[in-house]
């Protein structure tokens, strides 16, 4: 097992390396110049000045010297500046925009799972049943709707169908509160104001980021549910006369459980991703609204800085995924 | 060598028994009929759009007090009403299940080709290193005889092509330090580029030297493995967006020759190109895995014994045994595909207007959704009976096809 | 139990006032930085003017007012003299001199510091400090316009000390003025706050807490002004304006935009250099129904180059209108009857895609056949700087509502590119005038260079002129005391709240 995960992270520089490379032409071979929106600014600026500011920032440079420039820095812990916001890259990404979007990922993650491990569960137990082809029947319904539409169709109904015939508007159609962990601190806000505010901004994003992942963990559950009651060790605890809600939730649960736990291990890294989106459509000022406009605008350190920390957490909950694989499942052994 | 194949053939004889169970038992499956009824009547519509919609799609009204006829509600005129530039709602719907439905199964199927090929010669070649590069002076049995002949050639290029490459970047990287190291100042930075730079220009003539006599073989499977895994270390989204920028743009050279080769259906040919970059991976993982179970069977080694070449192996007697779950897969990539075209145009970097697809006419909708929220719904919800359609048809394919599966 | 009530009274009266007390403002745009130095785009431009004082002050009538500087003195035609007023000081403590002002206008004109907004002080030739309290500034040549650019946010005055001890971080995490708000913290993509600075030479401020919340989607901003999210919201978009409208707890403020709409052609190829294309393409593309359309009526079709607001702005130009007879006729005349095949660019302004699609399809109805290409924005800048353009999309805003912002590197031929004559267009007679008004300091004689300017560019139609837009700031009616700037740099000190 030592070996085996000494071995897998050796494979991981490498990998990293490439992914680094791929990225960083990809972001530099854009269209456009990262200038250009400097040049807009100033009307006066001469071809001559306009030149001389590319090699100020090193953009004369063929892509190789600077992607290995960026590299020299970035294994230093220097990830370099927001050419956008002019803050320090990294603290762009991990203080200003990673916590926002784990609040909104970790919440639909959590309430994904809530509800898609109870209800496959049933819905395997009861196969054939209408309860199971009812939710067979939404969940493939969930899959097919894509989030955009989704995220649409409750706007349009919380924000504007509701309100409009009520006449009372308690969502907002998207954004972020404008508190600060520091005004719960100075005593602004009380806590409970804090927690409402943040929940009424989060309540759609979140439901319509959860419906995609509860659809397919639902089928999960209730695929590897199937599988497991129908194996042989099942019947024997039930044809040895235990009671049912023992054979479900000690034998069967626990091995039920196992491809599931792969599964949520393997889709870590797109909490830290944010959801491009779901961001989009409400306006939230996550990880994917960043990397996003990051990429658009050419902010090269942002982008960098944003992508290589996710192709880390790829790789890594890779890893991590198989070796909790290995220990829930004692048949697994890797050498 | 004919009469091996048909003696081979032999093999999956049952297959003509097995497709017609399998429709038989497709047809059992309710929802997969219906869906398949709704996918023709889609793809009907489709192909006769410009007979079926009552509009031109791209049609504005004109002259003078127009105000009236944008956003005009759904009415006997305009079904679905008309959208921000007064055109009609459903003729647009109709045009854009063109494209919607072409990208979707254009990309599917490209998908599954590559993804069935590359998974396919890592299943077989997996734990059989393959030669990859004879020297020109090494001494291998076979090194010139034939396709392999041209490839020896055209590795040399790459291995010193790469060579080169190597000692050039090492010197444009170093030049400065150098330079300045040479002039008499050496600082700690100067000289560890300059040993940097002679080391690595060691390496190379080392290696220059080395590959005129060296042989190497190369495990295609751990080749496209470390691929797969480099694959999944990028952000899918983002660097799709990023590829879109860079092929649409007409004025780089890729995007000048997409134009120039696929004039206005460069868009499609862009769109399709992306959603294979990441669409390959699925299928070929799985096509891995079924190749690498069937080739140890008995009829494999049976046409090996017989001196099938790798190619018929490969191609005409596994990859036909792993069709059921590949055809699966292909259906289910259907849908996957139309999901992230209608994702992509909705974030503007698809199909362009004014050719209508349903991702942007979404767009747009998003945009004004608090004038005439009934431009939001017909698409979405074409988009969701479509994916669902092909997500149940792909459902009872699996039950249909699979003989250990119980019915439903 | 007695203590933990002790603290919710606390609390709840902490809260209370403190929230009574802080204006939300709603803005579109992301500052990109504080330091006015650095680039000079809107969005900071609205936080800059509320940190920062300038020497000039361009009141909400565009009327130019002594600011920091108490008053001025024309030396000569090339010469100004400055006296600083007295008692003024920066956040950090530091008083106000004239070497804090030389500092200023050193840095913005350094190459190194490559500031977007130096082209403003171009016209500068020397900045030298006579006393403690008085700066002397030298032009180049005469520049009639100098005061008005006085007035700009790019020239407000920065205090040497923190700008020096900020080194890269200043515009970001430091950014100290003399203004009626003081920077606090910046947390991008959600929010920027400001307190009020006491001790601010004009007086004080309404409101204690001035928070900008970047709100990119219009619809998302009119939303959070009517759920209260926001106190005050910027460029309502013209659709939410209707929505908005009659709502009796949202007051609307509109104001005329200085900033002009255009489509431009590439005035160097075939065949917008014949003048007769042109105006055959002005009169074929219906600009009413456009304003109409696309803007809710929220607009005037243009008729120049100029907006109404703008200082000699022409007012009896007439709307070129929509006449397609006419058109075909010229393009008859020019030889292109038949008609011909073009592209015009946009960038993925969605107004502006609309723009183009409407003008796509009514120039089908002459013959000329249109396509539309979405660049991205970076591209768009680059190309349409380099020539390679048929037709494009932009807008100018006219700043410091000085007809030479407005004209002179949009029309001057020595402008062409990147500089701001993307139509490539060379006039001689409007060379000298626009050099002319430069230089002359009278008024009526400025004022009747720039309108026989405009004339001939309205008759030569380098550009299809749009429209000039009204811009909607929607304020929740406990806000009082608001009042726009046609700038759209609204200064909030006015602001109280109720």
């Amino acid at each position: 097992m030592f070996t085996y995960i000494v071995r897998r992270l050796s494979q991981m520089l490498p990998l990293l390396f490439f992914a680094s490379v791929a990225i960083f032409s990809l972001v530099a071979l854009q269209p456009g110049d990262p200038l250009d929106a400097l040049r807009m600014a100033n009307p006066t600026m001469t071809q001559e000045q306009f030149e001389a500011l590319r090699r100020g920032h090193g953009l004369d440079q063929p892509i190789y010297v600077r992607y290995f420039r960026w590299l020299g820095r970035a294994v230093q812990g220097d990830m370099g500046r927001s050419r956008t916001y002019g803050v320090p890259a990294a603290q762009f990404i991990f203080q200003e925009r990673l916590p926002r979007t784990l609040i909104l990922t970790i919440t639909s993650l959590t309430i994904a799972l809530l509800v898609a491990i109870p209800v496959g569960i049933f819905s395997a137990v009861r196969q054939y049943s209408a309860g199971d082809y009812a939710v067979t029947f939404f969940s493939f319904v969930g899959l097919s709707t894509p989030n955009f539409f989704l995220g649409i169709l409750l706007m349009y109904l919380f924000v504007i169908y509701l309100p409009e015939t009520f006449g009372f508007r308690a969502l907002p159609a998207g954004g972020i509160p404008n508190l600060m962990l520091s005004d719960l601190e100075t005593g602004r806000v009380t806590l409970g104001e804090y927690l409402r505010q943040w929940a009424t901004y989060l309540v759609l994003p979140v439901f319509t980021l959860a419906t995609g992942s509860m659809a397919s963990w639902t089928r999960f559950m209730r695929a590897s549910m199937l599988e497991v009651l129908n194996q042989d060790y099942v019947r024997t605890a039930r044809s040895k006369g235990l009671n049912e809600r023992k054979v479900l939730y000690k034998h069967a649960l626990r091995n039920g459980l196992i491809p599931i736990v792969t599964l949520v291990g393997l889709s870590m890294p797109s909490l830290f991703n944010g959801a491009l989106i779901t961001e989009t459509i409400f306006s939230y000022p996550g990880m994917g609204r960043a990397i996003f406009d990051a990429l658009v605008n050419k902010d090269f350190n942002v982008a960098m800085a944003a992508l290589i920390f996710i192709a880390i957490l790829v790789v890594f909950f890779n890893l991590v995924a198989d070796v909790m694989y290995a220990v829930v499942d004692p048949r697994i052994r890797y050498d | 060598m004919a009469t091996v194949d048909k003696a081979i053939r032999s093999a999956p004889l049952h297959s003509e028994n097995a497709w017609q169970l399998a429709w038989r038992r497709l047809r059992r499956h309710r929802l997969a009929m219906v869906s398949l009824v709704v996918l023709v009547l889609l793809i009907l519509m489709a192909i006769f759009a410009p007979y079926i919609a009552p509009h031109d799609p791209t049609a504005q009204p004109r002259g003078a007090g127009l105000r009236a006829m944008y956003f005009q509600a759904p009415s006997a005129t305009h079904l679905l009403g008309t959208d921000d530039l007064g055109r009609d709602v459903l003729s647009r719907l109709i045009y854009g299940s063109r494209v919607s439905l072409l990208v979707g199964f254009l990309a599917a199927f490209s998908s599954v080709m590559v993804g069935t090929v590359l998974g396919a010669l890592a299943g077989y070649f997996s734990g059989r290193p393959l030669r990859f590069y004879v020297g020109p002076l090494a001494r291998e049995a076979g090194a010139w005889r034939g396709s392999f002949a041209v490839w020896r050639v055209l590795s040399w290029g790459l291995y010193y092509g790469a060579l080169y490459m190597v000692a050039t970047v090492a010197w444009t990287l170093s030049e400065d330090a150098v330079r300045i190291g040479v002039a008499g100042e050496w600082t700690t930075n100067n000289i560890l580029s300059a040993v940097g730079l002679v080391g690595t220009w060691l390496a190379v003539a080392w290696a220059a030297w080395r590959g005129v006599t060296a042989r190497f073989r190369l495990d295609v499977d751990i080749v496209i493995s470390r691929l797969i895994d480099f694959m999944l270390t990028l952000p899918g989204l983002p660097i799709l967006l990023v590829l879109s920028a860079i092929l649409r743009d007409p004025r780089s050279p890729v995007g000048n020759w997409m134009y120039a080769v696929f004039g206005n259906a460069q868009s499609v040919v862009i769109i399709v190109l992306i959603l294979v970059i990441f669409g390959w991976i699925t299928t070929a993982r799985l096509v891995r895995g079924s190749i690498l179970s069937l080739r140890e069977r008995e009829f494999t080694t049976a046409a090996e014994s017989l001196g099938a070449s790798q190619g018929s192996i490969v191609f005409k007697h596994l990859v036909p045994n792993a069709a059921a779950p590949i055809i699966v897969e292909g259906t289910l990539q259907v849908g996957i595909a139309i999901l992230v075209e209608a994702a992509l145009s909705f974030l503007g970097f698809g199909i362009q207007p004014p050719v209508s697809t349903w991702g942007n006419m979404l767009t747009n909708a998003q945009t004004y959704i608090f004038f005439a929220p009934w431009l939001a719904f017909p698409p979405g919800i074409m988009i969701v009976i479509t994916v669902l359609s092909i997500n149940f048809l792909g459902d009872g394919l699996r039950d249909a096809l699979d003989p250990h599966r119980r019915q439903t | 139990m007695k203590r933990f009530v002790l603290i919710a009274c606390a609390a709840v009266l902490v809260f209370g006032t403190a929230l009574g007390q802080t204006l939300t403002v709603g803005t579109p745009g992301e500052p990109v930085s504080l330091d006015p130095h650095g680039t000079n785009d809107q969005p900071s431009a609205r936080v800059r003017v509320q940190i920062y004082d300038q020497l000039v002050t361009q009141t909400n009538d565009l009327e130019l007012v002594p600011g920091l500087a108490e008053s001025w003195t024309q030396v000569d035609e090339l010469t100004w003299d400055f006296f600083i007023r007295e008692g003024v000081t920066f956040h950090n403590g530091d008083p106000l001199t004239a070497h804090e002002v030389k500092f200023t206008f050193d840095r913005l004109r350094d190459p190194e510091v490559a500031a977007a907004g130096a082209f403003l002080v171009g016209a500068i030739d020397t900045v030298e400090v006579i006393d403690d309290m008085t700066i002397r500034i030298t032009t180049e040549e005469p520049f009639a316009p100098l005061l008005a650019h006085l007035s700009h946010s790019v020239t407000s005055i920065l205090n040497e000390r923190s700008v020096t001890e900020a080194g890269e971080d200043y515009g970001t995490a430091v950014a100290i003025g003399t203004g009626a708000f003081e920077f606090v913290s910046w947390e991008t993509g959600s929010q920027l706050i400001l307190d009020r600075n006491d001790d601010w030479w004009g007086g004080q401020a309404g409101v204690e807490r001035i928070v900008f919340r970047p709100i990119t989607e219009g619809t998302v901003r009119s939303i959070e002004l009517e759920t209260a999210g926001v106190d005050i919201a910027y460029n309502l978009e013209p659709r939410d304006v209707s929505r908005l409208e009659g709502q009796d707890r949202i007051v609307l403020h509109p104001f005329e935009e200085l900033s002009a709409q255009y489509v431009g052609f590439n005035t160097q190829k075939e065949p917008f250099d014949d003048v007769r294309v042109r105006q055959a393409i002005n009169y074929a593309v219906d600009m009413e129904t456009i304003v109409d359309v696309i803007y809710e009526g929220q607009g005037t079709p243009a008729a120049g180059p100029l907006s109404p607001g703008v200082f000699a702005s022409h007012p009896d130009l007439e709307p070129y209108g929509y006449d397609p007879e006419r058109a075909r006729e010229l393009l008859e005349e020019a030889g292109v009857g038949e008609g011909f095949s073009t592209t015009l660019w946009t960038n993925d302004n969605p107004l502006r895609i609309q723009i183009a699609e409407i003008a796509q399809a009514q120039l089908g109805e002459i013959g000329v056949q249109v396509e539309v290409q979405v660049l991205e924005w970076s591209t768009y800048l680059a190309e349409t700087a380099a020539g390679n353009h048929d037709m494009f999309i932009l807008g100018w805003g006219t700043v410091t509502a000085d007809a030479d912002y407005g004209l002179y590197a949009l029309f001057h031929s020595s402008q062409f590119g990147s500089a701001g004559n993307r139509t490539f267009w060379a006039h001689d007679r409007v060379d000298e005038l626009l050099d002319a008004g430069r230089r002359t300091a009278d008024a009526d004689e400025r004022l009747a260079i720039y309108l026989e300017a405009q004339e001939i560019i309205a008759e030569e139609a380098p550009w299809i002129f749009v429209a000039f837009l009204v811009q909607t700031t929607g304020v929740r009616d406990h806000v009082e005391g608001y009042e726009n700037h046609p700038n759209g740099s609204h200064r909030l000190y006015t602001v109280t709240l109720n």
